[in-house]
């Protein structure tokens, strides 16, 4: 195991306490992190294994990385967003994604051999404006007004996602040129699009914890 | 036009992927930054809040004890004199001081009811500010202390109750301090009321006073901070020997 997934697994155990504290709103939340985190370290560890093995792992990659992944991204933003409108429009998303994948396996690239960059980049497209409708409405609908915003995981989350999204978007869509274009300079970039990454599923796992720590104060409203 | 090498592509992409991760990080902590200016902002209105509603509430308190004082005075110096003038006389028993007691009796009745009337508060709802400050001016000339006057263009009977109040107290207390200190032959309470604002102006023909004395300097902060509070402020004229000239304003 290298230390890309040593961080995975410490990320994933980081969840695991959150079961046993005392109950808040998040719950749901948790569950499908904790799903997510849990993927990826199946994924991370397989892919691992496949790698040393010498055998391709495009498939593994796409289906679980570019698509369950991605998806349930979309899902976590359906299940936080008030706007009913929103949540509709990335539901249509989640589905139309679905089916260009689908397209996109048939006719234009072999999930089984080449990273799909073209669903990557469509997906992070719309992750990253699912990240900036989410800030939008916390500052011009005055979601999660009177509370402290560093007591809400859905900040730190969105944050994380965004961070993730919108800096490694270049590399995943350019990664089968970089791949046969130089190994080396590959390698260097995958570790840094590995640390942002580590960074955000820790970020993920944290955020659990964070109603805990910054409590969430209220203005006391009058009258 | 040569085509970019290995490394140019490997530079575009890593500052590519820099770019957009600090124009990430920049949306995020501006988000945050904003949110907790929004936090602080609500904050301070809060805390505006509460301190009008101190204002309010320490005005009402002032207004009852000063009522209460009033009507301790007029029982001890008024209906009390009454009361031993009617029971001196009908000790005596002949009818005319019989007739003298029942017309004193008569009066102190009369006096009680207006008592009851000033203790109280609510009574400032129904009315404006023009009639309490009438009655107080009524309750000066009564004693015989000055000559009172006043003017207006308006009752101020349609102005929100904590306004009324902050405004009936501030008025009383001018009274009050012209009494106390400036020793006028003329009081005068002038009212008018304008497209912009409201004006109520009380003015002496007194001692005056240098408005730069720390002493009075508190006093005059404390109508300018009660003004404040309820949105208007507070103009404080005068000089020694030339009177005082108190302007409450508040915008319509």
């Amino acid at each position: 195991m290298d230390l890309y997934n040593t961080f995975i697994f410490i990320s994933f155990l980081i969840t695991i306490p959150v079961f046993f504290l005392k109950k808040n709103n998040y719950e749901p939340i948790h569950r499908l992190f904790f799903f997510i985190i849990g993927l990826v370290l199946i994924l991370e560890m397989t892919g691992y294994y496949l790698k040393i093995r010498s055998i391709n792992n495009s498939l593994l990659y796409n289906i679980a990385f570019v698509y369950i992944e991605s998806l349930l991204i979309l899902l976590y933003f359906t299940l936080i967003s008030e706007d009913a409108k929103f949540r509709k429009a990335v539901r249509f998303s989640m589905l139309g994604f679905i089916l260009w994948g689908i397209a996109n396996t048939l006719f234009f690239q072999d999930i089984t051999s080449v990273f799909h960059t073209y669903s990557y980049s469509i997906i992070s497209l719309i992750i990253i404006g699912c990240c900036v409708k989410f800030f939008i409405d916390v500052i011009l609908q005055g979601q999660y007004e009177n509370q402290n915003i560093f007591g809400i995981p859905h900040i730190w989350i969105v944050s994380g996602i965004l961070i993730f999204y919108s800096s490694t978007a270049i590399y995943f869509s350019s990664i089968q040129v970089l791949y046969e274009m130089n190994k080396e300079l590959f390698l260097n970039l995958r570790a840094v699009v590995r640390f942002l990454s580590a960074t955000s599923y820790l970020i993920f796992a944290f955020s659990f914890y964070t109603p805990y720590i910054f409590k969430e104060k209220t203005i006391a409203s009058r009258r | 036009m040569n085509s970019p090498t290995t490394f140019e592509v490997y530079i575009i992409i890593l500052a590519g992927i820099s770019i957009t991760l600090i124009l990430a990080m920049c949306i995020i902590f501006m988000v945050i930054f904003h949110r907790q200016k929004q936090l602080k902002n609500k904050q301070q209105v809060a805390l505006l809040q509460a301190e009008y509603e101190h204002t309010i509430l320490r005005v009402e308190k002032e207004m009852q004890e000063q009522t209460l004082e009033y009507i301790g005075q007029e029982l001890h110096d008024n209906i009390g004199q009454m009361l031993s003038l009617a029971k001196l006389n009908l000790n005596q028993g002949g009818p005319e001081q019989v007739f003298e007691s029942k017309k004193l009796l008569t009066q102190a009745i009369k006096e009680v009811r207006s008592l009851s009337k000033a203790l109280n508060l609510s009574w400032i709802e129904g009315i404006g500010v023009k009639d309490f400050i009438e009655k107080e001016l009524e309750k000066i000339e009564k004693t015989g202390f000055c000559q009172t006057k006043l003017e207006y263009d308006t009752p101020l009977d349609d102005l929100p109750q904590d306004h009324k109040l902050v405004l009936a107290r501030l008025t009383q207390e001018c009274l009050n301090n012209a009494i106390k200190h400036a020793q006028p032959s003329l009081l005068k309470i002038k009212i008018e009321s304008s497209q912009d604002n409201m004006q109520l102006e009380i003015s002496d023909d007194g001692l005056g006073f240098d408005t730069s004395q720390a002493s009075q300097g508190m006093g005059l902060h404390h109508i300018e901070s009660r003004m404040k509070s309820i949105g208007g402020k507070a103009q404080i004229d005068s000089f020694p020997g030339r009177g005082t000239s108190i302007k409450l304003i508040l915008p319509n």
